[in-house]
């Protein structure tokens, strides 16, 4: 109970609806103002059980039954990943700009953390459970990845009244920044663990130090809505959503480590034990030994974007029972492409419930479910993208959205 | 930042899982040439090691029985009248002279310099410039006589001109006998003096003194002949091995052992030799001391004449005399059995014992040396009896039992062991005072190869034993306090039929491969 209520009060400190709101409804009513709140607190994943995750996350101790409940639900490749932010978006429509007075203009200020990381059953047994009761002696890490970041972002834009379609320009400043990829990463071990080799091909960086400018960037976020003509006169909505489409440079050292290499370790010998900088020396450094050194430099990197294709559900729609669709793809490869398809049910005309079915992301196949109220001025909706999750302790992830929209 | 806040202030307690790591730490092959220096080991006829040394324990030569110290000869001259007009190229000659060296102990008549040095000063206060021709007619160089021509400038008696020259002596041969022939210590001289052939009339009185300074430095010599004194040589050396320090209590048994004293005398030259004391003091501060039956002529204290050697630069022969101490005529074994780290050996080496018997004629030569060697020879058929071999190492590993730690653990040995001797591990972790943090005696004992029925494809034996070491909670808890960890080993040489103790040989290529690995339990906590 404690992490649903974390999950809430997440939403709620942060009072907004996220960018990572999959279904998004369309109001082609014409305000003078909209401000929009929107907040997401969500991991996910496709092994890891939330009895790990939220000892991992809030404190505990995993016991060897929880951490054995989550080894049997590895696949070879696994996923993890986890999405927080918030969001404040102004609209302004008092003073309509381009050549038929379409537009208005928006302000939009957000902060986000994301990070992600695929990831081998190995991988997860070595780290819970050591390197004693690996399947066949060998631990094989190869193609692991992690990526994570925190960044903030301003930007000042235009929006179109009727369709709240919408051009952002962004600045970013990045606050971390840290990722890994080992293209090859096997350990091998004897029965009797008398010798360990292991192969490995390795990148990481991260930025360090403590100041939260680690990096700025420039993007763009695009919103484009437009209706469709089907069959029998029928109109649906359709949205284009690209979101943090750019780069950033981190203007920090970044600390990288590079490491492509074999080594075959049997134990020290005696003379190694014995003497100067040796294991029980206070001079001894074992990336030294390893003759691993980190390297100081800059970096310019891709800015965590998505393009995201959908059906809409519409405000005015007069009919109560309206579908949805579409897909998100991410530009990471932590990140799987994530279709959904759902239906919205209204019950009146203030409130309606959806719920969809989501493939792919962080996670395995889910459901979701959004309750919104729709009130003469103010909006509020409140989804999870993961219904069992949020409940279970068996679940494989949280999610918890909130949105607050005033229109006047 | 405000998720990152809620998210650490809703953190009431670390999170912390437990996993279990089993990791090499040591793998290694010992062999005897890791203990000992693989110099002095030698396989026997039949196989076995044995331990085979020669040692100078005295090593006399030359520069130690004679020293040429740092000599300056102050040579000055007058005119016998009272003044002299000398015209251009005239040579006024000197006296012969003679001059003693001051070395102590010993009267040279003859000596070949190795190395050294001969500066020579002349200070001239004349008005013109002088040649001064100095002469040392007993200074040899290559056979003629030491003879140079300096060019001095003029001066005058507050300002004298001033020439320096240094001159390399090295092989020089030097006639100590003096103007007689029949002196010693004694370097001739002779100064000439010279007016320059291109100058003017040079006005001499006597008043005017030349005046020469004459330095011979850091002389060595590489031959000497004459009486070279009674001198006595004596010392107590100290020797250390510091290895049998760390024997702790227990016995060690050696079947024979053989060490053979020999004095080497290259100089011709009597001495004699006396031998006070061997004895060694072992880790518990008992002194044993080494005795013989005079069944090999000797006697401790009791000394003995030590010829001259014969012959000459290339025919020298060095005359021997050897003393050979065994089991049979001496304690010589219970000496080494008494395993001590503190060895001292007391002796007396008197040259010219009787004086200047050899009328002045002592010689030596380049390669003449006064020497004693020890050569030992002890074959390695040892039997151990709860001999405890202790050593300690430093010690630092710390860890924060709130961060990630090790919470329990063990050593788990392997060891594949072709030494005839079994051996009991224990440990002791001890803080910076030597106070005992933790103790843990491994489970199994490494078994003697003579336990075994392993064999290597050299035919070598060896027995396999698996061993663990338990490091408790307790242990990781107080981890940070270690600074020393003490291993201490209790061998013994077990015979299989019956458990006793006996005397074994170590078979050539005999080693101790030891595989260990950690098993920890982590406690991963952030």
């Amino acid at each position: 109970m404690r992490y649903i209520l974390l999950v809430i009060l997440l939403g709620t400190f942060s009072l907004s609806f996220s960018q990572q709101y999959i279904k998004d409804e369309l109001d082609t009513n014409a305000y003078k103002q909209v401000f929009l709140l929107n907040g997401v607190g969500e991991y996910s994943g496709n092994a890891i059980q939330n009895q790990v995750v939220n000892k991992l996350l809030f404190g505990g101790n995993i016991s060897n039954s929880s951490i054995q409940n989550s080894l049997e639900n590895h696949r070879e490749i696994n996923r993890l990943g986890y999405d927080a932010s918030f969001q404040f978006q102004y609209q302004n429509f008092n003073n309509l700009i381009g050549k038929h007075k379409k537009y208005g203009f928006l302000l939009n200020i957000e902060n986000s953390y994301l990070g992600g990381m695929l990831y081998s059953k190995d991988l997860f047994q070595l780290v819970f459970e050591g390197n004693t009761n690996l399947d066949g002696d060998n631990a094989d890490i190869s193609g692991t990845r992690f990526y994570s970041i925190g960044f903030q972002k301003i930007g000042l834009g235009i929006v179109s009244q009727k369709y709240k379609s919408s051009i952002v320009l962004n600045y970013y400043n990045i606050s971390n920044y840290s990722q890994a990829n080992s293209s090859t990463f096997e350990l091998r071990q004897s029965s009797d663990f008398s010798q360990i080799d292991l192969e490995a091909e390795l990148e990481y960086s991260r930025t360090t130090g403590n100041r939260l400018d680690k990096g700025f960037g420039l993007g763009v976020d695009v919103d484009f809505r437009f209706p469709v003509q089907m069959q029998e006169g029928k109109e649906m909505t359709f949205q284009v959503l690209g979101k943090n489409l750019g780069f950033a440079q981190l203007n920090s050292n970044v600390e990288s480590y590079s490491i492509d290499t074999s080594y075959y370790y049997q134990g020290l010998t005696f003379n190694q034990l014995y003497g100067e900088g040796t294991i029980f020396t206070d001079d001894f450094e074992l990336l030294d030994t390893l003759g691993i050194s980190p390297e100081n430099n800059k970096k310019s990197i891709l800015l965590p974007g998505f393009i995201q294709i959908a059906k809409m559900t519409e405000v005015k729609s007069e009919n109560s029972l309206q579908s949805y669709f579409g897909v998100r793809i991410y530009n990471l490869r932590e990140y799987a492409p994530l279709m959904f398809v759902g239906a919205q049910y209204n019950f009146n005309k203030y409130y309606n419930l959806a719920s969809h079915f989501t493939v792919g992301g962080f996670g395995n196949p889910r459901a979701s479910v959004v309750l919104n109220a729709h009130f003469p001025k103010i909006n509020i909706g409140i989804s999870t993208n993961d219904v069992y999750g949020l409940v279970a302790r068996k679940g494989l992830g949280k999610s918890l959205l909130i949105q607050m929209r005033c229109a006047i | 930042m405000v998720l990152t806040f809620c998210f650490l202030s809703c953190k009431k307690e670390k999170t912390s899982w437990e996993s279990n790591w089993q990791l090499p730490i040591v793998k290694d092959t010992l062999t005897l040439d890791n203990l000992v220096l693989d110099s002095i080991l030698e396989v026997d006829q039949n196989g076995n090691y044995s331990v085979r040394t020669e040692q100078t324990l005295l090593d006399l030569q030359l520069s130690d029985v004679v020293v040429i110290p740092d000599t300056t000869l102050f040579i000055t001259y007058n005119l016998p009248f009272a003044q002299a007009n000398l015209p251009p190229g005239t040579t006024i000659e000197g006296d012969l002279d003679q001059h003693d060296f001051l070395i102590e102990e010993a009267d040279i008549k003859k000596m070949r310099v190795s190395d050294g040095m001969l500066n020579i000063k002349i200070e001239n206060n004349l008005s013109d410039k002088i040649i001064y021709t100095v002469s040392m007619p007993g200074v040899l160089q290559n056979g003629i006589p030491f003879s140079e021509n300096y060019e001095v400038p003029s001066g005058t008696k507050a300002n004298p001109g001033v020439k320096n020259t240094v001159i390399d002596v090295s092989g020089f041969d030097m006639d100590l006998t003096g103007i007689s022939g029949g002196g010693s210590n004694l370097i001739q001289t002779k100064i000439d003096v010279t007016t320059d052939i291109n100058g003017g009339i040079v006005t001499m009185t006597q008043e005017d003194t030349v005046k020469i300074y004459i330095e011979l430095k850091d002389v060595k010599i590489d031959y000497a002949r004459g009486y070279f004194g009674n001198q006595v040589f004596s010392d107590t050396v100290d020797m250390n091995i510091d290895f049998l320090n760390n024997i702790s209590s227990g016995t060690l048994a050696l079947d024979k052992a053989a060490i053979n004293l020999g004095v080497e005398n290259g100089m011709k030259l009597p001495a004699k030799t006396t031998i006070h004391l061997v004895e060694s003091e072992n880790s518990s501060s008992q002194i044993f001391r080494l005795t013989s039956t005079d069944q090999n002529g000797f006697l401790f204290g009791t000394p003995f004449n030590i010829d001259p050697a014969t012959g000459s630069w290339n025919t020298l022969v060095s005359s021997y005399h050897s003393i050979l101490f065994n089991e049979q005529n001496s304690n010589l074994v219970n000496y080494i059995e008494h395993l001590g780290a503190n060895q001292k050996i007391g002796y007396q080496i008197s040259i010219n014992p009787w004086g200047n018997t050899s009328g002045g004629w002592n010689e030596m030569f380049p390669q003449s040396e006064l020497k004693v060697n020890a050569s030992i020879d002890i074959p390695l058929k040892i039997g151990f009896n709860q001999m405890i071999l202790k050593d300690t190492f430093d010690f630092s590993i710390s860890q924060n039992s709130e961060n990630t730690h090790i919470k329990k653990g063990q050593l788990l040995l392997e060891v594949e062991n072709a030494f005839p001797f079994s051996g009991q591990i224990g440990l002791r972790f001890l803080d910076v005072h030597h106070n005992e943090v933790y103790a843990s005696n491994a489970t199994e004992e490494i078994k003697s190869s003579l336990f075994g029925n392993s064999i290597t494809s050299s035919q070598v034996a060896f027995a396999m034993s698996k061993l663990r070491v338990e490091l408790g909670e307790l242990f990781f808890s107080r981890i940070n306090e270690v600074s020393f960890v003490e291993v201490t080993t209790q061998f013994n040489s077990p015979d299989p039929s019956d458990g006793a103790n006996k005397k074994y040989a170590i078979p050539e290529g005999a080693f101790l491969g030891v595989k260990l690995n950690g098993d920890i339990h982590l406690v991963n906590s952030y």
